[in-house]
């Protein structure tokens, strides 16, 4: 019985391959040139664009990692995901306007590509570009072993197989579609993993009759399932530092960057933040509930979420409580999360890579050998990602929050220099990201929880606003006529 | 019964709201994160108008 199910399981994930096959396809018709394959010609739409940017926010790491997790910390862990909207509003209200009409002035198809440009300064492009191609790697490995752990668990494959198969599925349409196929791909699976957490939401208050007897079934277990961690507390600190991590850090994601700054207009600027907003209101509220639920649900068939891996709570949850229909649902969501978010870092990484590192040291570079070479780095960083991700290097939540910090700190300063700081320049944004990057590494590895209840997220960011803006006002500005351009 | 159990564990735990979680939750996390979505959706529909006016 038990191997019938697996090969049901088996198959859906096969179906799953074909189905992102054929966008694959699609999407490889209607890339001609580079500027399909980065930023989808700037032509998509704002429905798509707002799904495709909760999609890329969360993935399986959310559904299966930071789910696991919250069921050993309790309802507080709800905090970090209700962050998350105030983020993706701040996103496309404040930042998303400035962006897209600075990215469509310069023709820039890459994060690292805009900074180069708005500043003048290759320098920063290609600093920019290692940071982020480097550190990219650890949250692309906790996506690769989120969707493993998943595979193995409810298909009952080796862990290393999931982590070829998740690798097998990615390149096939990334490889071949660009931004086209990432977004029409990022749609459908954002509908599909939304459902499924909702559903698995749904149905774990109703294993526990309903919202307030569930919680009080919580308390039962300990109070401190359903109140705030103490002040000063390792939980506390993991639960402000994390709300502001993967809330605001999301802001200075390159990744996430590449999905708000390519909207074709104003009015589907609108519709994206409308549904990217709920979007980023539903899913991790739906995700960091059922996983505190996943502990009481849990105890009385035998397990204790507080002895248990993290990275196999929810799996092992999904599988021992709910009915096959849902696990299927589960396992179709988790595919659709993990690929969409993955596909967007490798599409990231690639187009980083060949256009930010590469091209700008070899003039002759054609269009055409432009886009192989990005396909074929695709392919690379896939590669690479699932040889790291096989050997599970650590948790998926310390994966995640290590990149989006040195990511977040390094980059906060100069975007909001470019877009907010007419005067700030080339020497400010430079600095400002050797400061952050700098300051993140050093209280990461000497001052981080639990040797102080601060992350690393906050001295980074500080400090890279600060020498931004400190040294741009001293270091001479960028011409006038220029910066009229950039400012209408 | 589940008011009676909620009571109990109101009077042992404080700062329990009547969802069962604690204030600081709702406060510091489910609020903003709703003002979020209201404050998306007033965007939203201001532009909706000004488009649906000008056509």
């Amino acid at each position: 019985m038990s191997d019938q199910i697996n090969l049901f399981y088996a198959a859906i994930v096969c179906v799953y391959m074909v189905v992102l096959g054929i966008i694959g396809w699609i999407g490889k018709n209607k890339v001609k040139s580079c500027a399909d394959w980065y930023v989808g010609n700037f032509q998509i739409g704002g429905v798509i664009m707002g799904v495709a940017f909760f999609a890329t926010y969360f993935s399986a790491v959310l559904m299966i990692g930071f789910a696991g997790n919250a069921s050993q910390w309790g309802m507080s862990a709800t905090v970090i995901g209700m962050w998350h909207a105030v983020a993706a509003f701040v996103a496309f209200a404040v930042l998303a306007p400035g962006l897209a009409r600075m990215f469509k002035t310069l023709n820039a198809f890459t994060f690292s590509e805009f900074l180069a440009l708005r500043f003048k300064s290759q320098a920063l492009g290609t600093a920019s570009s290692l940071i982020t191609s480097v550190f990219i790697i650890p949250y692309t490995v906790a996506a690769f072993i989120a969707m493993a752990a998943a595979l193995s668990s409810l298909v009952g494959l080796p862990f290393w197989v999931g982590v070829v198969v998740s690798g097998a599925i990615i390149a096939l349409y990334v490889f071949s579609g660009g931004l086209f196929s990432v977004t029409i791909a990022e749609f459908l699976q954002g509908i599909v993993m939304t459902v499924a957490v909702i559903v698995v939401w749904v149905a774990s208050y109703t294993m526990l009759g309903g919202v307030i007897s569930a919680h009080e079934t919580l308390a039962s277990i300990s109070a401190s399932t359903v109140t705030f961690p103490a002040m000063g507390s390792n939980l506390w600190a993991t639960v402000i530092g994390l709300s502001a991590v993967m809330g605001f850090g999301a802001l200075a994601q390159p990744q996430m960057i590449l999905r708000y700054s390519t909207i074709c207009n104003r009015i589907n600027l609108k519709r994206a933040l409308l549904i990217a907003v709920l979007g980023s209101f539903i899913f991790p509220l739906a995700a960091y509930s059922y996983g505190p639920l996943s502990r009481a649900i849990l105890l009385p068939l035998g397990y204790n979420v507080m002895t248990m891996n993290a990275n196999f709570i929810i799996p092992t949850f999904i599988n021992a409580a709910f009915p096959t229909w849902l696990v299927t649902l589960f396992l179709a969501g988790v595919l659709c999360a993990a690929t969409s978010t993955i596909d967007s870092l490798v599409h990231m990484s690639a187009g980083t890579i060949t256009r930010d590192l590469i091209r700008p040291f070899r003039a002759k570079m054609s269009d055409r050998s432009q886009l192989s070479l990005t396909k074929m780095i695709s392919l690379v960083v896939t590669v690479v990602c699932c040889m790291f991700a096989i050997f599970q290097p650590g948790l998926i939540v310390t994966l995640s929050a290590y990149t989006w910090q040195v990511l977040a700190s390094s980059f906060f300063g100069p975007i909001v220099g470019a877009l907010f700081i007419k005067r700030s320049n080339k020497l400010g944004a430079i600095s400002g990201m050797v400061a952050g990057f700098l300051v993140s590494q050093l209280w990461y590895l000497f001052l981080a929880p639990p040797v102080t209840p601060i992350y690393a997220f906050f001295p980074g960011v500080a400090a890279s606003i600060i020498v931004t803006l400190v040294v741009s006002l001293f270091a001479k500005p960028l011409d006038a006529e220029f910066i009229a351009k950039l400012y209408p | 019964m589940p008011a009676l159990l909620l009571q109990l564990i109101t009077e042992s735990i404080p700062n329990l709201s009547p969802l069962g979680l604690d204030w600081w939750i709702i406060l510091g996390g489910w609020l903003p994160g709703s003002l979020a979505v209201v404050a998306a959706f007033i965007v939203w529909f201001r532009s909706w108008k000004e488009d649906a006016g000008n056509e």
